[in-house]
Order: structure tokens, then sequence, then C-alpha cells
């Protein structure tokens, strides 16, 4: 490596103290590169000032990397790169190639795609009709499966990347501030460092639920009330999936990790949810007939899998008929 | 626990190279010496089994501390030794604790906002080269520009937040 020519005018004296640190960061010096480091300290005592300024600049920075208030500007960062990746490939074909040079670039990138997706690629947990997961992963953390759920994990150098598909897991999540861990769901992304927290996909809602220290939630208006984007333990986070609107509620921790413990706990939730995670279970599939049942606010704790219960429970006590229609009920509004 | 073929040990290198430099030059004063100095800590550090390395910084400039006190005593006979010694026993700590270091110098909140007053080009830069270790070459590859061009913008980010810190104190 040619010694760094930085003490043009076109620095000043911060940039190149700046340089220097990154030259210093990337491995051993040489002999040359000694002598303009010294050179430079030495020509004016104002260098050595401002190298330890820069110096302790990144420190700061590295310090406060794995804060949930810094994770945004990570993410945001990684994004930008991967989107340019691909429009750089997408650039890329566009120039005159021979048509044969380009069929055999394909192929070699297809094989060298496929390798890497190999090596890289996320594995695939689920749990079928009432079924019940518990998966440890590499890294020390968990992650609890409720039923009828599926999420995919990749662990990489950098990053813990999940994906929740459908269903509901929690996460307890083994501290590594170097790799930030993420979950993503209907184009939200939940960043945590150390920490528990559940997401759920139901009835085009993704419900995120912190357990333990602080996650924030990426992807939402930036504008919205009292930035939702924020959690803290005892908070969960509706968001509706189509407007992104979102509203921050503060839950009972016990009763909303009830699940786990094969319980399925109601506060005010409306009958569509409900029977949403029902559904999750074993038994005759529920349904909703019309949307003022649907909606109906109910309160109860039932069973997991115990349907008849449920049906029993909520006809009793709510204003709704059930239909049966062979392995299907249906929940009507009953007319007034 | 982290994958087995993760070389941890160049990754902090990169991230504490600059600052145990900066350490040993306040202390020894000859850049030659801090930088063999600083490369004598990560040969130590290569020696010892990769389980110790997690409370890696004060691991790190606990070594440091030990390297200057060794070699204090080696340089008895020498003008230098008073000077040396003064700076071996000075409590390491002091410029090491990450946390001390954030909340004395200025809140998280502040260096977050700073970031995000730089352009979204320079901030990208200067998160993918220092956080997320993406190597200068590959920065330069996707922003389509060339790799003095990232070094520029790295750089002026840093000195962007060296004028804030200045600002604060």
């Amino acid at each position: 490596m040619k010694p760094p020519k930085f003490d043009s005018p076109e620095f000043t004296q911060a940039e190149q103290a700046a340089l220097w640190c990154m030259r210093l960061s990337e491995g051993r010096m040489t002999r040359e590169d000694k002598k303009c480091f010294s050179d430079w300290l030495a020509a004016d005592p104002a260098h050595g000032a401002a190298f330890e300024q820069a110096a302790g600049t990144w420190r700061e920075v590295h310090a406060a990397e794995a804060a949930p208030d810094f994770l945004p500007l990570r993410v945001e960062a990684l994004e930008s790169l991967q989107q340019r990746h691909r429009m750089r490939a997408t650039r890329l074909t566009r120039w005159p190639l021979k048509r044969s040079m380009l069929a055999a670039a394909l192929v070699a990138m297809t094989l060298a795609a496929g390798l890497l997706w190999w090596i890289h690629r996320p594995e695939l947990y689920s749990t079928g009709l009432g079924e019940r997961r518990v998966v440890r992963l590499q890294d020390g953390s968990t992650a609890s499966l409720d039923a009828s759920t599926e999420v995919t994990v990749q662990l990489t150098r950098n990053s813990r990347v999940l994906h929740l598909i459908r269903g509901r897991a929690k996460f307890d999540v083994s501290k590594d501030p170097l790799r930030p861990f993420s979950v993503s769901a209907a184009d939200r992304v939940v960043v945590a460092t150390g920490t528990a927290f559940s997401v759920e996909l139901v009835n085009a809602h993704m419900q995120v639920v912190l357990y333990e220290g602080r996650v924030s939630v990426l992807g939402l208006p930036a504008a919205a009330p009292g930035g939702p984007g924020e959690l803290t333990a005892g908070q969960q986070l509706d968001v509706e999936l189509p407007t992104a609107a979102a509203r921050v509620s503060s839950v009972d921790r016990t009763q909303s990790l009830a699940w786990e413990a094969g319980q399925l706990e109601f506060v005010d939730e409306p009958l569509a949810v409900a029977v949403a995670r029902m559904n999750r279970y074993p038994g005759p599939r529920l349904m909703i007939g019309d949307a003022r049942a649907g909606s109906l606010l109910i309160t109860g704790v039932f069973a997991s899998g115990d349907t008849r219960a449920f049906v029993e429970g909520v006809t009793a006590a709510f204003p709704v008929r059930v239909e049966v229609d062979g392995e299907t009920r249906i929940f009507r509004s009953k007319s007034r | 626990m982290r994958s087995a073929h993760e070389p941890p040990l160049s990754q902090l290198s990169r991230r504490i190279r600059p600052a145990l430099i900066s350490y040993f030059l306040r202390r020894v004063r000859d850049p030659n010496e801090a930088e063999d100095l600083a490369h004598e800590v990560f040969i130590r550090l290569a020696e010892t089994p990769i389980d110790s390395l997690r409370s890696t910084d004060a691991y790190v400039f606990q070594i440091a501390a030990n390297l200057l006190r060794d070699r204090a005593r080696r340089n008895k006979v020498r003008e230098d030794y008073a000077h040396s010694v003064e700076a071996a026993t000075e409590p390491p700590a002091e410029a090491l604790d990450p946390a001390r270091i954030v909340a004395g110098r200025r809140s998280l909140s502040s260096l977050v906002a700073r970031l995000r007053e730089l352009s979204d080009r320079t901030r990208e830069m200067f998160v993918l080269y220092r956080i997320e270790n993406v190597n200068k070459r590959d920065i330069a590859g996707a922003y389509d520009v060339s790799v003095s061009t990232v070094e520029k913008e790295i750089a002026k980010a840093t000195a962007y937040l060296m004028l804030c810190r200045e600002d604060g104190e």
C-alpha cells in the first residue's frame, strides 16, 4: 500500500486525523506509513490532539452502536447497501455483452448465487395445527413457536435475521452487540438487543409484545403520535397492516404469555382475532359470519384446542349464535 | 456463542486499534513505538483462548497497561523512566470505559442526531465502514464511486462528529 498523502490542503486537520485512524484500523503499517505518521504528528502539536479526538470519537460511536436508538441508522445503511447492490446488478446486465458471454456469466452467477444461498440459506422452523415448539438457536437465543407458525432464521457473522411468515413466536434474545437481532413480519422490522418479545401476525394485524428490555419497530409512519416505534417492557404495539396505523397499549405480561402454557386469554379482543388464534389448534374450524360478529369484543380464558368450550362460552356471554356446517362453526350476530 | 469460522481478533483490531495507538501515544510519545506496542497487544490477545475475549475493550486496555508497566521496568536505567512509570501507573480506566465516555461527552441521542445531520450518503458510508465492517472497496463498488471518495466521506463524518464533540465541552 502506498503511503497515504493526507496532508494536502484539501483536508482539514480533523479529516487528516480521521484518515490516519482509518489507516491504523486497517492493520499493521509499513515502514513508510510509520514515517509519514511520525512526520505528520511532528509537523504540528495540534495533529496529536486531533488524532486523539478522532480515535475518541470512533470509540464513542462503538460504545453506542448496540443501543436501540442507534439501530435504525444501521438498518438503513445496510438496506441502502443491499439496494445499491441490486441496482448495480441490473445495470450491469444492460451492458452490451455478447450473447454467449452473457449466457456464461448468467450460468456462473446462478451457480454462485445457488451456492451462496445453500451456505447461508435460512433455516425454516414450523409448527402444525396445535403443535408447540421451542427452538434453541445457535447463538443461544430461543424462539418459542405457537401452533400453526412458521419462522425462518438466518444467523450470519454480522446479523441475526428472522422472519415470521405466519402465526406467533416469542423470542428470548441472547446479547450480542455485534450482531443485531431482528424479526421481520409483513414488511415491518423489529430490532432488539438482549431482550424478550413476541411477534404475531393475526387477521391482518401485526402485534409486538415486549416483556423485557427494549425494541425498535421500523417501517412505521414516522409521524405517529408518541413514537410507537419504541417500546418499553410491558407494552404492546398493534399495527393494522394495510394502513400501518399503529397503537401502543400496556399489557399484563404474565397474561399475554399464557399461550406458552397452553392457554388462550382474551381481554377485550375482537372475536375475529380470538377465532384466528383458536384456529391455530385442532378441532372444528371457526369462522366469522358477519362483520358485526367479528368486531364484538370478548374477554375470557380458554384452553388452547378446546373449541367446544370456546363456542359455548362465547355464545352464552355475547350476542352471537353458531351455525354448524360440517366441521365448520360459523359465528353470526343475533338479529336484534 | 459465535460461530467458529469468524475471526474475532481481526474485527476487534479494526475497532480498537486507533484508540489503542492514541492511548500509547499519549504515554510513550514515539509513534513507532506506539504502533509496535499496539501490535504487541494483539499478539498477546492471539495467545489467549477466544472465550476470554468476551469483555473485549476493558481486557484489551488491561493488556495495554501491563505492557506499559513491563516497558517501564525494562527502561529503568533510561532517562524517560520517571515519565513511563507515571504513565503506566495512571489508571487506564479513565479514558476507556465506553459508558463513561458517552455519558461524559454527550448523550447517545445527540450522537444519533449529529449523524442524522449528515447527508444520507456520508452517514451510510460511515456506518457501513465503522460499524458493519464493510470494507472501503465494497462500499465504493456499491455507491459507484472511487475508494478515495469513500475515504473522504468517512473522514468528513468523523470530522463532523469531532467538531460537535469539541463544541459540547
